[in-house]
């Protein structure tokens, strides 16, 4: 029953691969690197980090798949974590200016002494900017919708003894609207992205109504 | 045809029951309006879980929940009021607890701290038997400033109360407390424990998924180090999310002060700090206490925030002791 919730989406990611693209510098890979690998940290709902690894698919879009892993600050490390795998694509160029694409499946997981959550979900990312062979400007928007989650209750299910326990449907989404400021040097990227994360009907809004992501990519 | 195949089974597959996290009792438990076989009482055009113990012509105590958005689950231990001769009020207020849901906008005007102010002064009025019948207050943190709001208003009405660490009897004094009590360390377990499930549940209007979603938000007061010295989670029906943030939401915008009229209530007061609160202690007792003419503080060792839940004993027997001096 649950794997229903991991496959369907990844099948639709497989069949929607035309869309794609990217949190890397085209401007630096394109044609040349195979591999990529970042560390980040940042706000992102929470304080997070996280390590993320890329790698070239052998079509003719500058094509990377891409897996992220991030987990929240904490005594516990292991306990809140999101793990994304994502096709990264450039859909166009035109010199310096590039737009691209990342759609992506996403699966988190949340625990404390009040619940379990895990969550499947997919997102899609959209860059616009430009990506040039030193440094990089761009704008992103970004979606994120839950698909399915399930819910383990530890306090709660003392508090409420007739609260369930399973899977629920689509418990909502998230926007998210920002820039980015990168520099290469080398084989490497050192980025920053800043910006706004909202609800999906732009009313319950997070806690932190900001995000940003500091990271450090090497290109290979 | 193939991918109209393969559509129509993904299609199928993802319409396989699932459960709607809406619905009513799924993930907080269900309120007066959804569950008739809850105790209530309609009362200022709203529906309120309400609950009596005692004989009915005794004084009556009206014991007040904290938030705004909490519910008097964690005060229950009150109701041994009702073996001394008390005839002890329990009601969720207007949208929280176990009450019914309200929109927004009931919270969103002038007159929505009056509106509480209100729906207290017909529950006392639906009880009083006669005008002489005594009628005390005990408030809990948001519940001990409303019922000093109450008493701003209506000094003639109440024969004595107990408050136990009202935040500030204005927004200026409730801010400078807030401030303290939440202090936010931003790579802590516990801030993360409070957002990061926001990403979970974000964008759905209903009620009870904002509910659920407060449930979360609620560990951070509760977690270990905690600065209000709460010993851990204690019990509660729902988290009225809409009227907790339509409240602040409303203070932030109109601010408050419930001090305009203190210096007209003669009776001395109760007034309660919990010892293992580091945000508020003795001198933040004095200072919001101040308004009142006549004023007893007392400590309660051992407790924090919560004190009514954690340190009952200890409260029971101050508040006991206080109101027979007044029966």
């Amino acid at each position: 029953m649950k794997y229903r919730f991991i496959i369907i989406p990844a099948l639709l990611i497989v069949f929607s691969l035309r869309l794609y693209a990217q949190d890397l510098n085209w401007g630096q890979v394109r044609d040349q690197q195979n591999h990529f690998m970042a560390a980040k940290f940042g706000a992102d709902y929470a304080t997070v980090m996280g390590l993320s690894y890329g790698q070239r698919l052998p079509w003719k879009l500058q094509t990377f798949l891409a897996v992220d892993l991030s987990s929240s600050f904490g005594q516990d490390l292991l306990d809140d974590w999101k793990m994304r795998f994502s096709v990264q694509s450039e859909l166009w160029h035109s010199g310096h200016l590039s737009l691209g694409v990342k759609p992506g499946f996403i699966i988190r997981r949340f625990d404390s002494n009040v619940a379990r959550l895990f969550s499947t979900g997919v997102d899609l990312t959209a860059t616009l900017g430009y990506f040039g062979a030193k440094w990089t400007f761009a704008a992103e928007a970004h979606y994120d919708q839950t698909l399915a989650t399930n819910v383990k209750h530890h306090f709660l299910q003392e508090n409420y003894p007739g609260i369930y326990n399973g899977w629920i449907g689509a418990t909502g989404g998230n926007f998210k609207f920002g820039g980015q400021v990168g520099y290469s040097f080398g084989g490497n990227m050192l980025a920053l992205k800043l910006g706004k994360a909202y609800a999906r009907n732009f009313k319950d809004n997070p806690t932190l109504p900001f995000y940003f992501e500091l990271s450090l990519l090497r290109a290979w | 045809m193939n991918r109209l195949l393969i559509f129509a089974l993904l299609f199928s597959l993802l319409s396989c029951k699932m459960e709607d996290p809406a619905t009513p009792g799924l993930l907080v438990p269900k309120t007066v309006d959804q569950d008739p076989t809850l105790p209530q009482l309609a009362i200022n055009g709203t529906l309120l879980h309400v609950e009596t113990f005692g004989k009915a012509t005794d004084p009556l105590l009206v014991l007040i929940h904290g938030g705004p958005g909490g519910d008097y689950r964690s005060l229950l231990q009150a109701k041994v009021f009702a073996n001394k001769g008390y005839f002890v009020i329990f009601y969720d207020q207007r949208g929280t607890g176990l009450s019914q849901r309200v929109d927004r906008s009931v919270f969103a005007g002038a007159d929505a701290i009056q509106l509480m102010i209100d729906d207290l002064g017909k529950l006392i009025e639906h009880f009083q038997k006669v005008n002489t019948q005594k009628v005390f207050l005990m408030g809990h943190s948001w519940g001990a400033m409303l019922a000093t709001a109450f008493v701003n208003q209506y000094p003639d009405k109440i024969s004595g109360v107990v408050l136990a660490e009202p935040g500030g009897f204005t927004w200026t004094q409730t801010e400078e407390y807030l401030s303290r009590s939440n202090q936010i360390k931003l790579f802590s377990e516990a801030l993360n424990n409070a957002l990061y499930p926001e990403q979970f549940f974000a964008g759905r209007n209903e009620h009870e998924i904002l509910d659920y979603k407060a449930s979360f938000f609620g560990s951070f007061e509760n977690a270990p180090g905690n600065t209000i010295g709460n010993a851990g989670p204690y019990p509660f029906w729902r988290n009225g999310a809409v009227a907790f943030s339509a409240l602040i939401d409303n203070a932030e915008q109109r601010g408050f002060d419930f001090t305009t009229n203190l210096q007209q209530y003669p009776t001395k007061i109760l007034f309660l700090y919990s010892e293992l609160n580091q945000a508020y202690q003795l001198e933040w007792a004095k200072t919001v206490a101040a308004p009142y003419p006549k004023v007893q503080i007392e400590a309660i060792k051992g407790a924090g925030h919560e004190m009514l839940h954690f340190g009952w004993d200890n409260v029971y027997s101050k508040s006991l002791t206080y109101l027979n001096e007044l029966k």
